[in-house]
Order: structure tokens, then C-alpha cells, then sequence
């Protein structure tokens, strides 16, 4: 309402949709874009920018500070505090907060994956792809070291309808959903 | 070379699915949903290709378009079904082609529906040129040039 009386036209963009905006232009938009923010992670398989299938799960970082801070005993804000320290979860955990935070960190993962199986392979809007797609995830809670080989392992264990190049984390995990979202304002003002 | 087509989609994805293909390939798409429309669409536009994705209309509402035989005479129609059968009772009298409906197969929809451009636009031009025996004409040509060439003249 608001924009609309400045004499803009917003348009809603998940921030699925938005990663791929903004990571995937060498894909031809197209692929899957998982935006894991605090509160939840937005889903969107993509084609030629089209977005096929989007949806969302409601868990985010905000629910692995609070199980960590539950088992360790310290507060979320504590943990989100240690967490956006820099968690590497390539390595072996040192402590019990990082074996809490890894542990937490591969249930999300684990969540979304097999989310994407149950909602993508029962979908019949999905076009016939003939070549892989890439994954691209975002968004604060992409951030830490090790995130896309927890990813890729976890990926072994669903079937999509299609095979996956690539998994990969975005450049900068933190402001993709707005350069996305720029992306998208750009091309439909065109 | 760009061609424009009207789509008739019912459902958003499919839609926007087939509007971005072609769109991609040069063709300037209008997107519709209502059916009930087309007769204005097509009357205002005379778009060359005309794509009815049948999934999400009733056998019903596809039947308006046999009332549309005539305006849909100079189009080329594509229509996306899982069967030519699906659709040839709605369509009584409409000439069409048709593309597997699921999955969606885009890039074969696009290849058909240039094909069917391109098919169209050399019967117009074979309708203008005049009417000879070209197998005889090709036969003469080739032993005269035959004969040039043996006699050693250009």
C-alpha cells in the first residue's frame, strides 16, 4: 500500500526465487535456490526464472541456537553469538557446543532434503529437464565452512526427478535474497 | 525472425512456463486464461500460432474454440494434451497438431510450433509461385548443363 502510493508496483519474490535471481543467470535461472534464514527456509526449483514448485519449512537459525542453548546450558544469544564467531562444520567438533551445533546443523539439513524429495518428486508441475540442475543455498544461516559438503552428503540419500551438477553456497551468503530481489525488479521493469 | 502466438493456459506455472519458452525463441506471446475470450483475442490479433494447453479447462470449455473454426483457419494450433484424442471431440473442426502434455516438454513444444510456422510459411509461398512441372523442368536443366559440359561450352 504504502510503496504503491510512492508509484512503485511491488511484487512478492520468494527468496528461493531470489537466490536464483541472483546466483543462476549462467543457468539460464534455472535450478533450485534455498534461502536458510532465522526463522524458516524458502524452497524454489526454478526454470527460466518460472518458479515451478516454492515452499517453505519453519525451522531456521533460529531453532538451532535454541536446541544448542537447550543441551548446553548457555543462552541462544550466546550460541548464535559462537555460531556467528565462525562454526566450521568440516571438522572434527572441539567442545560440546560445537558437537551440539553440528549435530543441530545436519537436522536442518537432513529436514530440508528430504522435504525437497517428498514436495519435488510429487509434483506434476515439474517440466522435462534433460540435464542437471544446480542447488545454490543462502541467507545467514549458509554461512558457516562445511555447510555444502553436509549438504551434498545429505543429498545422497533422497531421489529427485532429475540428477543435481552442482551444490554450492553463494558468494555472499548474506546479501543474495536482496540482490536477487533487485534482479527481479530490474528484469520485470524492463 | 519473430512470430507472434497466443497461449490459452489455465493454470499460472504451465502458463508462464510456455509464455518464457517461446519468448526465449523470439516469439512475442500473449498469455490467456479465459477461453471464453479467444474470439476477441484472435479477432484483434490474428496471431499466426494459437497453443491451447488443455490441462486445467473442461472438455466444455475447449469446445468454444470449434465455434472459432473459421478465425482459427489461417493459425497454426498447437494444443498440449496427453492425447490428440483427448481433445479431437472439443475440437470438431479446428485443425491442430498436438505436444504431450506431462510432462511439459518445452523444448519439443518449440520446435513444433516453429516447425509448424515454417511449414505454413513456405505452403504460402509455393501458393504464389506459378504452377509448373518442377521435376521436368530440373531434368532439363540438369541434361542440358550435362550436355554443356561434355560439348566443353559454359
Amino acid at each position: 500500500m504504502y510503496l504503491e502510493s510512492l508509484g512503485y508496483t511491488p511484487i512478492d519474490v520468494n527468496e528461493g526465487l531470489a537466490t536464483v535471481m541472483s546466483e543462476l543467470g549462467a543457468e539460464n535461472f534455472t535450478g533450485i535456490g534455498i534461502s536458510m534464514g532465522g526463522g524458516m527456509c524458502n524452497v524454489c526449483l526454478s526454470y527460466m526464472s518460472v518458479p515451478v514448485i516454492t515452499y517453505s519449512i519453519q525451522k531456521g537459525g533460529d531453532d538451532i541456537d535454541e536446541n544448542v542453548s537447550r543441551e548446553v546450558g548457555l543462552s541462544a544469544t550466546k550460541i548464535k553469538g559462537l555460531k556467528e564467531g565462525g562454526v566450521d562444520l568440516s571438522t572434527l567438533p572441539k567442545n560440546n557446543v560445537e558437537l551440539a551445533l553440528q549435530i543441530y546443523y545436519t537436522d536442518l539439513i537432513n529436514l530440508l532434503v528430504s522435504s525437497m524429495e517428498r514436495i519435488i518428486s510429487s509434483s506434476n508441475k515439474i517440466p522435462k529437464i534433460a540435464y542437471p540442475l544446480p542447488i545454490v543455498i543462502s541467507g545467514g544461516t549458509a554461512s558457516p565452512k562445511g555447510i555444502r559438503e553436509k549438504f551434498e552428503n545429505a543429498l545422497k540419500s533422497i531421489r529427485l526427478p532429475f540428477e543435481v551438477s552442482s551444490v554450492r553456497v553463494s558468494k555472499d551468503p548474506l546479501d543474495t535474497t536482496a540482490k536477487g530481489a533487485l534482479a527481479m525488479a530490474i528484469s520485470e521493469s524492463k | 525472425m519473430s512470430f507472434s502466438a497466443a497461449i490459452f493456459s489455465a493454470d499460472n506455472v504451465r502458463g508462464a512456463l510456455l509464455r518464457k519458452a517461446l519468448e526465449k525463441n523470439g516469439f512475442e506471446v500473449s498469455l490467456h486464461k479465459n477461453i471464453h475470450a479467444a474470439g476477441d483475442i484472435l479477432k484483434a490479433n490474428s496471431p499466426p500460432l494459437v497453443l491451447i494447453d488443455k490441462e486445467g479447462y473442461f472438455p466444455g470449455e475447449l469446445e468454444h474454440f470449434s465455434s472459432l473454426s473459421g478465425l482459427l483457419a489461417g493459425a497454426s494450433v498447437l494444443v498440449i494434451a496427453n492425447s490428440a484424442g483427448d481433445v479431437s471431440n472439443a475440437l470438431k473442426g479446428v485443425s491442430f497438431e498436438w505436444c504431450i502434455s506431462n510432462p511439459l516438454d518445452l523444448p519439443l513444444i518449440v520446435s513444433k510450433a516453429k516447425e509448424l510456422l515454417t511449414t505454413k510459411q513456405e505452403g504460402s509461398f509455393k501458393a504464389l509461385l506459378p504452377a509448373t512441372d518442377e521435376s521436368g523442368s530440373s531434368e532439363d536443366e540438369t541434361l542440358a548443363k550435362d550436355l554443356m559440359g561434355f560439348l566443353g561450352m559454359k
